[in-house]
């Protein structure tokens, strides 16, 4: 059995940065993780811990059922894909997939017969007697791939081996590593920067900020239901709209207000996140996703409390769908990670100009059919029952 | 403001592992100290002369001679160097004088022909290019021995012998100098060459105020190690200068120790003179030093 | 209107046209350059191997071509056909001749080799330890590459002192008896064939030169990337198996070219001969470099020294173009 188990795990360097807090985190058989996060957030440390290639501060790791902190690499039966491949230059392809077979004095032919099995798997059959040196990249990374592969070890580590290739063999080779993982059942942690691969690859997903880990869970629940403002944030793309509003009671709804906009929380989304009745007159972060914000036009819904009036500020179509700029005329939520979200936004020049003027710039994904011209005004509409309520004071989500 | 998240939060897929059974395997420390002991001593060996040497220039003569010797000064005095450097016959500072007049103009002619030199051939193209730069190059694995008769005859016909110039003109050209910086240029991109040049540079401008700027390091590292050999070399200063008052320093102390053959207390306070000042200057800049050098890998 | 068109003047300068500037600028740059290197490379290297050709003394006035032919007679071949005479009754020049090659090789072929064995593992030492020793370890060896040869000469000199020095100092302190070795004055003092006084400066030599290579290995080995040396850890090699099969193929391009340098230097060693020993005792540290100076500038028989280089010459060219065939590797990865 080969699950991955962090307990309470820490590294801090000798400089005093804690690259890693408390990480809690386990992994089972079979499993592909995908660790994901901003650049420092810990991700990489973690998985060379699993690797033995960085030491654990505190805590333990454990694979399996032993504990590995003091175990050297070489003993630990886990392979390693880096992102730079780090194949050995001096050796050809086959040298290089046998490699580890040859250390642990495996008979020749069982070697011979292993690296060609693996090798027609990742379809390299015919690049055995070349050097790394006249690979492209997407075979560089293939033959990383199989050097791990062949070892038929407990675990695969994968440290954002496709963040050097172009979109388009990224995006295949997501799909080819996905397959192999599943047909071997091998279990494996997968470090990326990028958020779209994290949700379309793992079975979990965990989220890590600053050395601490923010969400663990399926792609769908952190999309759904994020724990705090930066998973909110990070995952889904585009990035999630964030503002400050006020909810307040009036009548018997909920209403939630900023700027000259009033939205009335859908009657469901109370009902199953009761918890925030408590916020009544109170201010919050209020998150709404681009994809739930339609054109009056085309959306299914009611437009009574549901209103969003817009400017278009700039217009970006996708073909079937159009991604609309726009300005909210109420002040974006101020903590931390939404101002680094705002500042994110591709269109906002100077984030600190947009702050003073009031106004958070907002996102809506609409039907491409719908009127939307630059400088026009539109009636949206938001899907109110899927609305997100942070608290402003730590980013917790509080439905 | 940081976003923490509360533990029950998370969602955990798979059951929590039973307790753990204690660690296998210690590390092995005992390869390290092993290392660390290895290089101490050798670090010793490797200091030991320059020690011996510092000691012993502290030692009055008389325990310099003693059988069997002291390692430590018994007695420590400065007396040697008040001798030598109240010494008529060994005005030093002539011989500093000469010696750094000869390494400064060194290293500025070498760098200078070096960069200037290393970019023509990095960035020009015309006739013999490649042959003149693998000529130059070539150069370098003929012994001096070969070249230093020519070199002294040459000399002679041109009246330079016995002449501080005679030492500075033939080096010139060092074609290690230009080689490497020919390497270092190379890596600068065109695109900023020839947007000079539209921008209606002179090229004499664009070597000054682009590629000399980017050269800092080869330059330093490169006028450094220049400097060390002039200053250090033996050879050619002995053929070329016949006089004592124009010589350098390494055949002023040759000179000197013949001398005094006996009494190798005043040989090592003149060898200390001689050699530390130099290292001390050196160990100070020694990250320079060794940067640079792994860059051009050259001897 | 007349038709005459404007006429564009082209200013008369010696390249004109769209790159005039930069053919300028070559010109301007390489015109002293060649000149330089005709007179202070080329002539040289001709003018050396026409001297071998003559019986030629400074003193003597010859022809007005470079002081050759007249009193300086033209001789051809007569210096590389004495060199060939291995008989007892051979001139003093030729059998010093003889001495200096043997020497000189004897010289080479034992620091060479010597030199890898010791630079590289030091490398290696120096590389895996702690970052904050590294420098002070790196400088401790790098320093006798500074300091200068003359000085070291000396001082190697004094501490191989028979009464005085070091040396002796520290055998007689461990074996309890007072030692008084004259490790660089005994001409019977003959190990294994080599005689311990080139042994002595060969050992000046290795302590003065080491440092060179080791920072040639450290950069090398910094050279090779972390993460495939990473990946040979967790694919489970020990730390010698990374070194055997990953940094020593890594670092074979180095290792020749180090070799190659190494060995041109100490064919061209002539400070620590001169100064140490002068070619005493007997003649047994009498390098080559060593004789060509005697016989130039000493015994002014500038003919027979440059006859001399020249062979030197020869000698280098040859062993470092085997060396290059013998550890031939793919120079890049």
């Amino acid at each position: 059995m080969a699950t991955i188990t962090f307990e309470s795990v820490t590294k801090v360097y000798p400089d005093g940065t804690e690259a890693v807090s408390d990480l809690d985190l386990a992994i089972g058989d079979g499993e592909f993780m995908v660790l994901v996060g901003p650049s420092g957030c810990g991700k990489s440390t973690a998985l060379k811990m699993v690797a033995g290639l960085e030491g654990v501060s505190s805590g333990t790791v454990a694979i399996g059922d032993h504990v590995v902190n003091d175990l050297p690499p070489k003993d630990r039966d886990v392979a390693m894909v880096f992102q730079d491949y780090a194949l050995y230059p001096h050796m050809t392809v086959s040298e290089n997939l046998g490699f580890a077979l040859k250390i642990r004095k495996m008979p020749k032919e069982a070697i011979g017969e292993r690296v060609r099995h693996t090798a027609e798997i990742l379809g390299i059959g015919e690049l055995l007697d070349r050097r790394p040196k006249a690979l492209s990249g997407g075979q560089r990374q293939r033959v990383a791939m199989g050097r791990a592969i062949v070892r038929e070890p407990r675990a695969f580590l994968m440290d954002e081996p496709l963040s050097n290739l172009d979109a388009k063999l990224r995006v295949q080779m997501r799909a080819e590593i996905r397959r192999i993982q599943t047909d071997l059942a091998v279990t494996t942690i997968f470090v990326t920067h990028d958020q779209t691969e994290a949700m379309t690859m793992g079975d979990r997903v965990a989220v890590m900020k600053k050395g601490l880990l923010q969400q663990v869970d399926t792609p769908e629940v952190l999309y759904e239901r994020p724990a705090n403002l930066f998973v909110g944030g990070f995952i889904g793309s585009p990035a999630m709209n964030m503002v400050d509003a006020t909810l307040v009671r009036m009548d018997d709804r909920l209403v939630a207000r900023f700027g000259s906009t009033e939205l009335v929380v859908d009657e469901h989304f109370v009902d199953e996140h009761p918890e925030i009745t408590a916020c009544d007159g109170q201010r919050v972060v209020l998150g709404i996703r681009p994809e739930t914000i339609e054109h009056e036009r085309f959306t299914g819904l009611d437009p009574g409390g549901r209103r969003l009036e817009a400017t278009v500020d700039l217009r970006e179509s996708l073909g079937a769908e159009a991604l609309v700029h726009f300005r909210v005329d109420a002040p974006p939520a101020l903590t931390e990670d939404a101002v680094e979200l705002v500042k994110d936004r591709a269109d906002v020049e100077d984030v600190d100009e947009v702050i003073d003027q009031g106004a958070s710039p907002f996102v809506a994904k609409i039907d491409s059919r719908a009127d939307a011209r630059l400088g026009q005004t539109i009636p949206l509409v938001v899907d109110t029952s899927r609305l997100h309520v942070f608290d402003p004071k730590d980013g917790r989500a509080i439905a | 403001m940081a976003t923490t998240t509360p533990k029950d939060v998370r969602v955990l897929a798979a059951p929590r592992e039973t307790e753990a059974r204690p660690a296998r395997g210690r590390r092995h420390r005992s390869g390290r100290v092993i290392l660390y002991a290895v290089l101490t001593i050798l670090g010793v060996i490797a200091a030991l002369p320059f020690v011996w040497m510092i000691l012993s220039s502290f030692k009055p003569e008389a325990e310099v001679r003693a059988i069997p010797p002291t390692f430590w000064p018994q007695e420590g005095t400065l007396d040697n160097y008040r001798t030598i450097l109240n010494d008529p016959e060994l005005p030093l500072g002539l011989f500093y004088r000469n010696s750094a007049f000869v390494a400064v103009m060194h290293v500025i002619a070498t760098l200078f022909t070096g960069s200037l030199l290393g970019y023509i051939f990095a960035k020009f193209e015309f006739r013999f290019r490649a042959a003149v730069f693998w000529f130059i190059v070539a150069t370098m694995m003929i012994p001096p021995q070969v070249t230093m008769l020519p070199g002294y005859l040459i000399l002679l016909q041109m009246n330079l012998l016995n002449n501080l110039w005679g030492l500075i003109i033939p080096s010139f050209i060092d074609a290690f100098a230009v080689f490497v910086m020919r390497q270092f240029i190379l890596s600068i991109p065109n695109d900023e060459i020839w947007s000079a040049r539209v921008d209606g540079a002179s090229e004499w401008r664009i070597y000054r105020s682009i590629v000399l700027p980017q050269l800092r390091a080869p330059l330093a590292t490169l006028g450094m190690l220049t400097f060390m050999f002039s200053w250090n070399a033996y050879l050619w200063p002995l053929i070329v200068l016949t006089e004592q008052n124009k010589r350098t320093l390494p055949i002023i102390l040759t000179w000197y120790s013949g001398h005094h053959s006996a009494q190798n207390n005043l040989i090592m306070a003149a060898s200390v003179l001689m050699v530390i000042p130099v290292l001390i200057v050196f160990a100070l800049a020694q990250k320079w030093i060794v940067r640079g050098l792994t860059l051009t890998g050259g001897r | 209107m007349a038709s005459e068109t404007i006429r564009l003047e082209r200013r008369r300068r010696l390249f004109g046209g769209r790159e005039g500037a930069q053919k300028r600028f070559v010109t301007a740059v390489m015109s002293p350059a060649i000149v330089f290197m005709a007179i202070f490379m080329v002539l040289p290297i001709v003018w050396a191997l026409a001297l071998s050709f003559f019986d030629f003394s400074p003193r003597r006035t010859g022809s007005p071509i470079l002081g050759l032919g007249g009193d300086n007679p033209f001789v051809g071949l007569e210096h590389y056909r004495q060199m060939t005479d291995f008989s007892s009754d051979a001139t003093l020049n030729v059998r010093q001749f003889h001495i200096g090659v043997k020497v000189t090789l004897l010289f080479a072929f034992i620091v060479v080799p010597v030199n890898l064995l010791i630079t590289l593992p030091l490398a290696a030492m120096i590389e895996s330890v702690h970052d904050r020793a590294r420098p002070i370890f790196r400088t401790i060896f790098f320093l006798p590459v500074l300091a200068s040869s003359v000085g070291v000469a000396i001082m190697w000199g004094f501490i191989l002192h028979p009464q005085n020095g070091l040396l002796n100092l520290m055998i007689s302190k461990m074996t309890g008896k007072t030692t008084v070795i004259s490790w660089l004055g005994d001409p019977d003092l003959v190990y294994f064939g080599v005689p311990v006084a080139l042994l002595m400066v060969i050992a000046a030599y290795l302590w003065m030169d080491i440092g060179y290579n080791m920072v040639i290995f450290i950069a090398a080995l910094q050279a090779i990337p972390r993460s495939v040396t990473d990946a040979a850890r967790v694919d489970g090699a020990s730390a010698w198996q990374i070194f055997r099969h990953i940094t020593l193929p890594l670092l074979r391009p180095t290792i020749l070219l180090a070799s190659i340098l190494t060995m041109i230097s100490a064919f061209q060693v002539f400070d620590l001969f001169q100064v140490m020993t002068e070619g005493r005792p007997d003649d047994q540290t009498l390098a080559m470099s060593l004789n060509i100076y005697r016989s130039a500038f000493r015994y002014q028989q500038m003919g027979w020294a440059a006859a001399m280089s020249v062979v030197l010459f020869l000698i280098v060219f040859v062993i470092s173009l085997v060396q290059a065939r013998l550890l031939r590797t793919k120079w890049e990865y």
